[in-house]
């Protein structure tokens, strides 16, 4: 069994101590799962790892591959469990692209000591998808004056990045580093429909003192220092959030198929291929990381097509079965979630379509 | 119409968001389809199968529209809410085979 093989079996385990509190969680609750302390540490760059895992387990940072793979299985057990894990994420992989090593330990040293919820506040309420309109400005004195929302963690977490403009083109968009609390920072859950763990919300920035060391990537050049600096960043997210998609669709697939032992259908061939689909997109963006076709491909299928898995799984099953399987209809509604996260299905179909110089 | 609402207020760089082309297109697709639904149930309105499968067109309609929302659809009593509830809904429906 290969090293890749062995941390696809190590996810599917931990899924699995996942699953029971699938419910809980979907109702508000944030039970501790010892199983989403390892899950922490095996999405924790090896350095700042605080215990001893499977070698397998370094491959997980290592490659988009095994990320992907991984989060599959793992979004296999639930989605929105996998989602309160106080995981790095992506302001985790955000300062491993635009930190310094002194700005990346103190990060990891924070997640180390505190064990806080990341977050990573990009989108803003009139703005969307157009990240290069945004509006919250870090001015001079290096105070950051601005709102964001639809950020995960936004109230609950304790530290993470903020993009925020220091001048007026997009170049001078830059990530900081802002804790939770500060004075001026004020940040709210949003009550939302599906996918709950992910405790998205809004953010406020009355004026928070953030202090030069909090700006990342002033040791790259000019044009790596903000939004094109992590650009690499995002494909890689990209995929992670297929993955959970497609997680969830093989969770509704296999409860259906519990259900229905009989039946073959022709459900289960297509998410094995959205599988392959998916693993072949993440190798392309380890061998081409700045590729945006393969990544934005991966997800406008995967996020596809866990819908039209959840509407198949209404329409087989008898009249009233989503009221009869409560896990049934809580994924119904999780698949939903992962079409406004990392770029809308419009905007990967325009990357895509638009994309063809890429390769 | 929420959806129209929500996108004319709205640009992106720089532009209207209304006035883009893919956007436009999801628009006519939800126009034409919610057309055709008024028309099976005028002819078939007493056929459960029919009623069924207009409701499962009405379902998938509804979500490409919520699409156009954003995010915004998905959190604090936005569409989406109302859309499972209406899919709760048809279900439930047992008329038909």
């Amino acid at each position: 069994m290969t090293s890749f093989d062995e941390l696809q079996g190590l996810a599917a385990e931990l899924a699995a101590e996942l699953r029971p509190h699938a419910l809980a969680v979907d109702a508000g609750a944030v039970p501790d799962i010892p199983a989403l302390d390892v899950i922490r540490d095996i999405a924790t760059p090896p350095q700042y790892r605080d215990s001893d895992l499977p070698k397998c387990a370094e491959l997980y940072t290592e490659t988009c591959l095994a990320r992907t793979a991984a989060n599959i299985e793992l979004s296999r057990g639930d989605a929105g469990v996998l989602n309160i894990c106080r995981a790095p994420s992506l302001a985790g992989l955000a300062v491993d692209a635009l930190g310094s090593p002194s700005q990346q330990e103190a990060f990891y040293r924070v997640l180390a000591d505190d064990r806080p919820w990341t977050f990573f506040g990009m989108t803003e309420p009139a703005c969307g998808s157009d990240a290069t309109a945004m509006k919250t400005v870090l001015d001079k004195d290096f105070r950051l004056h601005g709102a964001k929302k639809y950020v995960a963690n936004a109230a609950r977490g304790g530290i993470g990045l903020v993009f925020a403009r220091t001048g007026p083109t997009p170049l001078s968009i830059r990530a900081v580093v802002v804790r939770n609390p500060s004075p001026g920072y004020t940040g709210r859950a949003l009550t939302m429909f599906g996918l709950r763990g992910a405790a998205l919300g809004e953010m406020t920035f009355d004026g928070i003192e953030v202090g030069r060391e909090a700006l990342l990537g002033a040791h790259l050049p000019a044009s790596r220092r903000g939004l094109w600096g992590i650009a690499r960043t995002f494909n890689v997210m990209r995929l992670q959030i297929g993955a959970q998609a497609l997680g969830v669709a093989l969770a509704i697939s296999d409860y259906v198929h519990a259900l229905r032992p009989q039946w073959r259908t022709l459900m289960t061939t297509r998410l094995e291929a959205a599988r392959e689909l998916l693993l072949d997109c993440a190798h392309d963006v380890d061998n081409n990381p700045d590729d945006r076709r393969a990544p934005s491909i991966g997800k406008l299928h995967a996020t596809n097509l866990a819908v039209e898995t959840a509407r198949w799984a209404s329409s087989a099953l008898e009249p009233g079965a989503l009221l009869e399987h409560p896990l049934l209809e809580k994924w119904c509604r999780d698949v939903h979630a992962f079409e406004f996260m990392d770029g809308t299905s419009t905007i990967q179909r325009l990357t895509i379509g638009t994309g063809h110089d890429d390769n | 119409m929420r959806a129209v609402a929500h996108l004319s207020g709205r640009t992106v760089g720089g532009e209207p968001t209304i006035g883009k082309q893919l956007v436009q297109g999801a628009l006519a697709d939800a126009h034409v389809a919610t057309e055709a639904a008024r028309r099976t149930l005028a002819v078939a309105g007493d056929c459960p199968d029919a009623v069924r499968d207009v409701h499962e067109r009405l379902t998938t309609v509804d979500w490409e529209l919520a699409k156009l929302l954003g995010a915004s659809g998905f959190v604090d009593d936005g569409a989406m809410f109302g859309v499972h509830l209406s899919r709760l809904t048809a279900n439930c429906w047992v008329g038909a085979s």
